[in-house]
């Protein structure tokens, strides 16, 4: 292969390199369109029995996705509002609204479980877990703590082996 | 995806990559592909076996001497003893490290292995280990302590049937990360074998394991091998990629490979989880069958673009896709190291933490016991998501390349051009197929 060649070879792997280098770095995983935080409004259930973990700050039942700031004491950044997801499973199918929940560092997150069975579930990853019985509402509800690697963290029953949700952290 | 409830393997999974970095890197293919096409090399350049530089003579010497293969040979019999252990006598708990030495150490970790050493499961497969022992008791030589000669249409067929095993394990086995599951397997694996070897000697390992035929596809890439004359030698992995032959099963080996990896990233989107859930066929028969289908798209494409390009030429439409076979090994590569890297990198090292006390008694046999995982690599999607699209790129670029220049060989001049174009268009859905999974899911 003559020299003229090798030399656009390299001269275009050069480019491309260049090309890929500017992408990754200017690229943000936010820059796609994700679904927007999702919100059902809930009127806050007293947990029926079932285990909650306590989140970590007092919120207000969200009316919809956006922060309403809920009133606070202090002159800080108001508390922001949970993530709210409702899921339901009945004869081994799971239905929810959003498959895949993004979340932030620091979000409260409350998970509210209907199933029609006995199971046990699993937040991956942040290490959640969530007692739930036949026909009643089970609420989880916990920080996502500091220090918790970006990644999709699955949400799972443990007896069904089902997937009901998928927490997005960015 | 490969994790079971409380059990550790797999309990953070990568982000989708940036719409940007995708579309870049289908951008990048896209140009490298036809710049390649249009002003590469016009004779074949690649000398396959017969290229490289002798490695000085103190290395090879090292590397070839006899204590050296028997320690690998003791250090293999070491790693699966121990991980058979703990498979076997170690309560069934989210730390026992089987599915994490299985699934992240071992079939994750042979890629950089083999990469860097070349086909060392060659030396570590317990399997030849002990047919070896049995076969120097015997006083025979291994490859001939058999019972007949390995008939020439076997090639790579077995592996490709047991990668698709080992990978429907991986993947749809419900259980999966369960110490009763994988002993199971890998018991049922090592009886086939066992009997493949008894029969047909040694050589049945050479092309008939699954994970021999592994390390040993990926090590054609690797920079150090071995010429044809014995020699150990340093090359352009392009070459070592031209010198591995033709041979039966060798592109369904690849397409395995490349078919399974795509249908991890698959069933991982939200999609698809929902449609298995919900099948009236049941969570288990889907999954394989989205497995087969995976596994048969690529390889359905792979097969019309070979024989579309062969026309061009006189090669008999049968030996088509074993021609190109080689160029699909940097593709399933790129594919492999994309989706696995950050758990191997991840999950590799606490599976090393749980090594340290495997039947949860509080033990540190290695002193990792206490240590925690270094999470920062997951701190930087960005990186991640860059390294993943660089993977793919790269596998793209060597497999152009190299289909590339087989097809310069095989084509008559008039038609090298247009020969190639359906096997760049099929390598190029592979990598744009390939980004949209990593994107989309």
């Amino acid at each position: 292969m003559n020299s003229a060649r090798c030399a656009l070879l390299r001269l275009t792997a050069g480019m491309v390199i260049a090309t890929l280098a500017v992408a990754g770095c200017s690229a943000d995983p936010d820059d796609d369109a994700t679904d927007p935080a999702p919100s059902t409004s809930t009127a806050p259930e007293t947990p029926d029995g079932s285990a909650t973990t306590p989140g970590g700050e007092a919120t207000t039942p969200a009316d919809d996705a956006t922060d309403n700031p809920s009133p606070s004491p202090s002159d800080e950044e108001p508390a922001p509002s949970p993530v709210v997801v409702e899921i339901r499973v009945r004869g081994g199918q799971v239905s929810t609204e959003t498959d895949r929940v993004p979340v932030a560092v620091g979000d409260t997150v409350r998970i509210i479980v209907r199933s029609d069975v006995a199971d046990e579930i699993h937040v991956h990853g942040i290490e959640e877990v969530l007692q739930v019985e036949p026909g009643q509402r089970a609420v989880l509800e916990f920080l996502v703590p500091e220090g918790t690697a970006p990644g999709l963290y699955e949400v799972e029953t443990h007896d069904s082996a089902l997937l009901l949700l998928q927490l997005e952290l960015t | 995806m490969l994790d079971v409830i409380a059990h550790g393997v797999g309990s953070r999974q990568d982000l989708p990559i940036p719409f940007a970095l995708a579309v870049a890197g289908a951008a990048v293919a896209l140009i490298v592909s036809f710049v390649v096409l249009g002003l590469a090399w016009r004779e074949s350049r690649f000398r396959g076996n017969d290229a490289g530089r002798p490695l000085p003579g103190w290395t090879a010497t090292t590397i070839d001497a006899p204590a050296t293969r028997w320690l690998l040979r003791a250090i293999g019999l070491l790693l699966v003893c121990f991980t058979a252990m703990a498979a076997f006598f170690a309560r069934d708990l989210a730390t026992n490290p089987t599915a994490g030495l299985v699934y992240a150490v071992f079939w994750v970790g042979l890629i950089p292995a083999s990469l860097l050493l070349g086909p060392v499961w060659s030396l570590l497969n317990p399997i030849r280990t002990l047919h070896l022992g049995l076969a120097r008791l015997l006083g025979s030589a291994p490859e001939d302590a058999g019972v007949r000669p390995l008939p020439a249409g076997v090639g790579y067929w077995p592996a490709a049937a047991g990668l698709f095993a080992f990978t429907w394990l991986e993947l749809v086995a419900p259980d999966r990360a369960t110490t009763p599951v994988i002993r199971t397997f890998f018991l049922a694996y090592f009886g086939v074998h066992l009997v493949g070897v008894t029969v047909f000697g040694s050589r049945w390992l050479d092309r008939g394991d699954a994970f021999e035929a592994f390390s040993s596809l990926v090590a054609r890439l690797s920079p150090f091998g071995r010429r044809r004359d014995g020699r150990l030698v340093v090359r352009n992995p392009l070459d070592g990629l031209d010198g591995l032959a033709p041979a039966p099963g060798l592109a369904a080996t690849a397409c395995v490979l490349l078919g399974s990896t795509a249908y991890d990233s698959l069933s991982n989107a939200p999609i698809w989880v929902r449609l298995y859930q919900s099948s009236p066929l049941g969570v288990t028969v889907t999954g394989s069958l989205g497995l087969l289908a995976a596994v048969g798209v690529v390889a359905g494409m792979y097969v019309v673009a070979t024989t579309l390009s062969g026309r061009a030429g006189d090669l008999p439409r049968r030996k088509l896709p074993g021609a190109y076979a080689h160029s699909l090994v940097p593709i399933a590569v790129g594919y492999l190291v994309a989706h696995y890297f950050s758990l191997l990198v991840l999950e590799g090292q606490r599976t090393m933490i749980y090594v340290s006390d495997p039947f949860s008694t509080g033990a540190d046999w290695f002193g990792t016991a206490t240590l925690e995982v270094d999470q920062t690599i997951a701190q930087y999607p960005g990186v991640i998501a860059t390294v993943q699209v660089l993977a793919i790129i790269t596998g793209h670029v060597l497999g152009v390349v190299a289909a590339h220049d087989r097809a310069v060989r095989l084509l008559p001049r008039r038609a090298a051009v247009t020969g190639q174009l359906p096997l760049l268009v099929l390598m190029i859905g592979y990598t744009v197929g390939g980004l949209l999974l990593l994107f989309a899911t």
